[in-house]
């Protein structure tokens, strides 16, 4: 996420530096008419219909119209359905946000701030639509529709 | 298991002359496409997904950025020891760059007499399409015919000399027309052909003994009938490029959903030089809506139904619309743009407001500052 920041010195873009990696070779993204993007980083092959502030986007990610996802993480092939939000979380590969789902929670919408951390979903897994996964949350299981999870450390 | 062996040939300078703005520096072949492409891409990927792997690349002149672009081939696994990518620029002199296609042909005669394929697919640059070759050739193998002309029924694009077919029910062509008959709708050639290459060999050592440059004309066209000559209709998307407003329309349809499905078909993937590039970066005051967006670009104004290439850099305030922006352009604060096609390294300075029409793009010439 300090990458998002200008004012860390470390520059990506820097032409006499490259950073060499393995890469997709997918389509460049695309944003579609409803998508908000705001201070994030995304790369090829995302097809984004929705809001997607503070974050960091991997390689083939899709966003449906009306997902939200706000200071999260969400590496290649992830796809986050209609009005689901993903915030302060991390998503694996090739995780499934289903409609309406939940995925963490922000900081301000929590009394007791020991409660608060980053929620992770691992690779693979499917949250189910409606399904809610709260902060702090570590999740290695498909969660079921309209299941709520939480792990206490 | 494929029952045939093809060899590829593309000519990267074909039709050169219809789009001056985007080949006064580089082959058609080069030409950048789609914020991340380059024109040869689609036909070099159509091939290699088909199974072909020995290609040739023929140009003429310009071709500098198509060497960088393609270099060793190794993008499309064509860096190969056996078979693999040849380039094959001008053996002779000047006078062959105006002698049609046969007079390219000639030029590579050892090449194809190298090649131990039984079949020559040759294709052009300036018609985007990820049509399945696999499918054409098995086609073409199955008819019998002795050349295939791969066509689009459309309206047929303004470009000289370009085929227009009749055919009968069985896609035997019974007459070609050539060059535009204006503003009908017809079976239009896409520049794509597959034939046996001992069938190619002959035809090139009799028209050069013959002074016979032009092979719609001199070959398909006056020997219609005692040819076999048959169309095959692409069933996928063709998009022909021969103006700059054609290369605009072309662009900007990327932004519908159906065209990039049909363009980047998930089992045929475009291949393309990989530049190892930085993601995206939206700034706080981004708004990009309805756009094609490639690596490497920093955003922080708005733009909208606009296709931005690798390192573009937009500042704040800058309002984009309708907009082609290739590699590595500066848009600077509170700039205005709107139908512009913006080439290579650009730089627009702050304020600037320049507006094209919808038909009437204006193309901004690679490296100027504005």
């Amino acid at each position: 996420m300090d990458l998002l920041d200008p004012n860390v010195p470390l520059d990506l873009s820097d032409p006499s530096w490259k950073i060499y990696s393995r890469n997709p070779g997918m389509p460049p993204q695309y944003l579609s008419a409803t998508s908000q993007v705001q201070n994030s980083s995304i790369t090829e092959g995302c097809v984004i219909h929705g809001k997607v502030e503070s974050s960091v986007i991997f390689a083939g990610v899709t966003i449906e119209e009306g997902a939200e996802i706000v200071q999260s993480i969400l590496m290649p092939g992830a796809v986050v359905r209609k009005g689901a939000k993903v915030q302060y979380a991390i998503l694996a590969e090739n995780v499934e946000v289903c409609e309406g789902a939940v995925v963490g929670e922000a900081p301000e919408e929590i009394d007791d701030l020991s409660r608060w951390g980053v929620a992770v979903v691992a690779s693979g897994i499917k949250v189910g639509a409606g399904g809610k996964v709260l902060a702090k949350g570590m999740i290695e299981a498909d969660v079921k529709d309209g299941e709520e999870v939480s792990t206490h450390a | 298991m494929r029952n045939y062996s093809a060899v590829g040939l593309i000519f990267a300078n074909m039709y050169d002359e219809s789009f001056r703005d985007g080949t006064a520096v580089r082959s058609m072949g080069s030409l950048p496409f789609g914020g991340r492409y380059r024109l040869i891409d689609f036909p070099l990927s159509a091939m290699v997904n088909a199974g072909i792997t020995k290609v040739g690349v023929i140009t003429k002149s310009n071709y500098q950025s198509l060497m960088d672009h393609i270099g060793s081939g190794k993008a499309w696994d064509l860096s190969r020891k056996n078979e693999g990518l040849y380039f094959l620029p001008p053996r002779s002199s000047d006078d062959a760059m105006y002698q049609g296609r046969i007079g390219s042909l000639m030029d590579v005669v050892p090449f194809l007499n190298h090649s131990k394929e039984e079949l020559v697919v040759l294709s052009d640059c300036h018609m985007v399409t990820s049509m399945d070759f696999d499918a054409m050739i098995k086609s073409h193998v199955e008819s019998g015919a002795d050349v295939t002309i791969a066509c689009r029924h459309g309206v047929v694009p303004k470009l000289p000399d370009i085929p227009v077919l009749t055919m009968d029910a069985s896609c035997h062509v019974t007459d070609l027309l050539l060059g535009r008959i204006a503003d009908q709708n017809a079976y239009y050639g896409t520049g794509v052909y597959v034939m046996r290459k001992d069938w190619l060999l002959r035809i090139l050592t009799e028209a050069a003994a013959r002074n016979l440059y032009h092979f719609e004309r001199d070959i398909l066209q006056r020997r219609r009938e005692e040819l076999k000559i048959r169309g095959y209709v692409v069933p996928s998307l063709v998009m022909p490029i021969y103006s700059t407003e054609s290369y605009f329309n072309a662009n900007l349809a990327l932004l519908e959903d159906e065209v990039r499905s049909q363009l980047f078909p998930k089992n045929r993937p475009v291949y393309t030089k990989l530049k190892d590039c930085d993601p995206v970066q939206y700034g706080l005051h981004a708004e990009v809506t309805n756009s094609l967006v490639g690596d490497g670009a920093h955003i922080d104004g708005k733009v909208k139904n606009s296709i931005i290439f690798r390192g573009v850099q937009i500042a704040r305030n800058v309002e984009l619309e309708n907009c082609v922006v290739m590699q590595n352009v500066s848009v600077g604060d509170h700039c205005k743009l709107v139908n512009i096609i913006a080439d290579k390294n650009v730089v627009i300075r702050n304020g600037v407001t320049l507006q094209g029409s919808e038909s009437y793009p204006v193309y901004i010439a690679k490296n100027s500052i504005i």
